[in-house]
């Protein structure tokens, strides 16, 4: 019925704020990347990016956006033994490999669009938008999520922070946690 | 003060970069577009069924 579901998600997006509404697209990029929290943002970009132009080749991400080779040949290498992606040599000329999004990858990228209008364009203004605020070269989908979870819970202790960001060893959450406070992104007090 | 005492939090600075950031998503809040989907007297009657007993 689709006029209840309109509802349905009306209400939702009515009950969500906007620091918790980028939450759950991080949420959906974690489940796009193989449920991998330690993937760079910019992994989650090229993701989008060849979502948002199925068939698409290497040099066309590259040139979209503005990546070096060899970062660009990683993440792609990355993402098709994860199998979010399929590739294909063209018909015209059987050198040029084109890949498409696939299976859980696409299937939990349209949930994360659904948070941003359907628009390609908003999620990838959003990640760069992210990428922007960290000094790190290389912030992850894991840093983004503890800073995010902060911001939407005002101050917490650790473990309150832990608790409601991605499951993984502690040591890698607390290195995280460091590192966005070396940054300047997040300030510690005592508690009182 | 040990780790486990600190308490954790984003600066201003950083709060209103991540509202911008949030603000890329989107170009009206969440409860805008359902405003303006549905009309604002129907996203209050969702929030707050009539029947909810209000507490004392």
């Amino acid at each position: 019925m689709p006029q209840k579901a309109g509802l349905k998600g009306a209400h939702s997006a009515a009950s969500t704020s906007p620091i918790q509404k980028m939450g759950l697209v991080l949420d959906h990029l974690v489940a796009a990347l193989g449920g991998d929290p330690s993937s760079p943002l910019r992994r989650a970009q090229i993701l989008v990016d060849i979502d948002a132009h199925p068939d698409t080749t290497q040099t066309e991400v590259m040139d979209r956006l503005n990546l070096n080779k060899s970062t660009m040949s990683r993440e792609i290498e990355w993402l098709y033994d994860h199998g979010c992606l399929i590739r294909q040599s063209g018909q015209q000329d059987g050198r040029v490999i084109h890949m498409s999004t696939c299976g859980y990858s696409k299937k939990n990228l349209e949930f994360a669009l659904y948070h941003s209008e359907r628009s390609h364009k908003n999620l990838q203004k959003f990640l760069e938008s992210l990428i922007t605020m960290f000094t790190d070269p290389k912030p992850t989908l894991r840093d983004a999520k503890l800073l995010v979870t902060a911001a939407d819970l005002g101050e917490a202790s650790r473990q309150e922070l832990f608790s409601r960001s991605y499951q993984g060893p502690l040591t890698t959450n607390v290195r995280a946690l460091e590192r966005l406070v070396e940054q300047g992104l997040i300030d510690t007090k005592a508690s009182e | 003060m040990g780790q486990a005492d600190k308490r954790y939090g984003v600066t201003p600075d950083v709060f209103a970069s991540l509202m911008l950031s949030a603000n890329t998503l989107g170009g009206t809040s969440a409860s805008g577009k359902a405003k303006a989907a549905f009309g604002a007297q129907q996203v209050v009657d969702m929030a707050a069924p009539s029947n909810e007993v209000s507490p004392k």
